[in-house]
């Protein structure tokens, strides 16, 4: 699931239980742009720490660049210059760090097993004075500054540094993996209602509120929920195939484990394609040559021993062409 | 002929119901086998499905649209009662 943040109207936004200062921070999310729209003036906004009339910190697209770069930015200086286009009408995992000063941003199509750009910059000053947190578009001075698009599976941590391999295993789930007390806030974006899609599952009770027209739940990433699930499926690059990999509750690979591929046929009938058993060491397994690439697939593992593992995928795979 | 049979149930262990139930035989030989599938009772969660035999091992795999979509599946040595 994500939130439909499909103009200027819609943005989210929080008032209270803002920390004051802020010397640390990472935040991460899926993301997809709808549309570059050229009525959005210098930025487009994935979260922004600040005041009524002034960014602390902003996590965002670059709209002066072609290539509109994944940017973090403090008032000190801005990591904004990271190559590659970030298309529109896709989804790519965005992530932002910033540590003592240095600020990078991150950003993929295939965290998984794929390359997690980067940039980095530093002279990037500690936050102060912070009164208001918004997602999706600006604070108040700079409302025209939103995102066209959806967001799913927003994760924000105050005074914790993520390395790029926890990122990495935050974009396998909805669910964050690091859950201590530096986690801040985590905006799944699911319900009916708006006001559930707008609940911080976290336990601090940072819940966004809506500052415009009200927002809707769409379609999210092919990203599990987590928790107990013992295996991870993400596509690759590879023609018409699905690869993931299995892993027990830490997020650990766990390997030799049998991984039955399904097919649902969409008219309450499912067929068995396919069977392998995951590598031994990397847990990682991939079916090649599915005949098709529209139809729903799931996964179905299972790891001998006592007890007997098992877990399964949603029935919603697509193969990569 | 067997029936797999049983309720399915949400993470705290409430039933939740409407839930679509595809059953599988297990061959053995690292393959399986639809069989049969069921949507579970709206308000019991009780789901039934009938089986060619009541020897062979089968699994269960559970998926519901809900928003999230849950799903999870059955160890694969489900024995369905005999009818």
């Amino acid at each position: 699931m994500a939130v439909d943040i499909s103009s200027d109207a819609t943005g989210l936004i929080r008032t209270t239980g803002l920390p004051s200062t802020i010397t640390d921070l990472s935040m991460c999310c899926w993301i997809w742009i709808d549309d570059y729209d050229p009525a959005a003036s210098g930025w487009h906004n994935v979260v922004t720490l600040g005041t009524v009339s002034t960014y602390n910190l902003w996590f965002a697209y670059d709209e002066s660049k072609a290539q509109h770069p994944i940017t973090i930015g403090t008032s000190g200086n801005q990591a904004n210059n990271m190559s590659g286009d970030n298309t529109t009408g896709a989804w790519y995992f965005i992530a932002c760090t910033l540590d003592s000063g240095s600020g990078t941003a991150y950003r993929s199509t295939n965290p998984y097993t794929g390359t997690m750009d980067s940039y980095n910059a530093s002279g990037m000053g500690g936050l102060s004075s912070i009164t208001r947190m918004t997602v999706g578009h600006g604070q108040p001075a700079f409302d025209d500054e939103y995102i066209d698009g959806r967001i799913s599976g927003l994760k924000i941590w105050f005074e914790k540094v993520l390395t790029v391999d926890q990122l990495r295993a935050e974009a396998m789930s909805l669910r964050p993996q690091i859950i201590d007390s530096t986690l801040f806030a985590w905006y799944p974006f699911v319900g009916t209602t708006e006001a559930a899609m707008l609940l911080d599952y976290s336990g601090n009770g940072i819940d966004l509120t809506n500052n415009g027209s009200a927002p809707a739940v769409i379609d999210g990433p092919y990203v599990t929920w987590g928790s107990h699930h013992v295996l991870r499926i993400q596509p690759s690059n590879a023609a018409y195939s699905l690869a993931g990999i299995t892993k027990d509750a830490d997020g650990v690979a766990l390997g030799s484990c049998d991984v039955f591929l399904c097919k649902d046929n969409g008219d309450n009938t499912a067929s068995f394609v396919d069977y392998q058993v995951s590598h031994v060491t990397t847990g990682a397994y991939s079916f090649a040559a599915i005949s098709d690439n529209d139809a729903a697939y799931f996964c179905i593992a299972y790891k001998s021993g006592s007890p007997v593992r098992m877990d399964a995928t949603d029935h919603v795979l697509q193969p990569v062409l | 002929m067997g029936m797999v049979r049983g309720i399915t149930r949400d993470s705290a262990g409430d039933v939740l119901g409407s839930v679509e139930c595809f059953c599988f035989k297990d061959n053995g030989d690292n393959t399986l086998t639809f069989v049969g599938f069921d949507t579970s009772d709206a308000s019991t969660g009780v789901y039934e499905i009938t089986t060619s035999d009541n020897t062979s091992a089968y699994l269960v795999y559970t998926v519901k649209d809900n928003s999230p979509h849950v799903f999870d599946v059955t160890d694969r040595d489900l024995t369905p009662e005999g009818t």
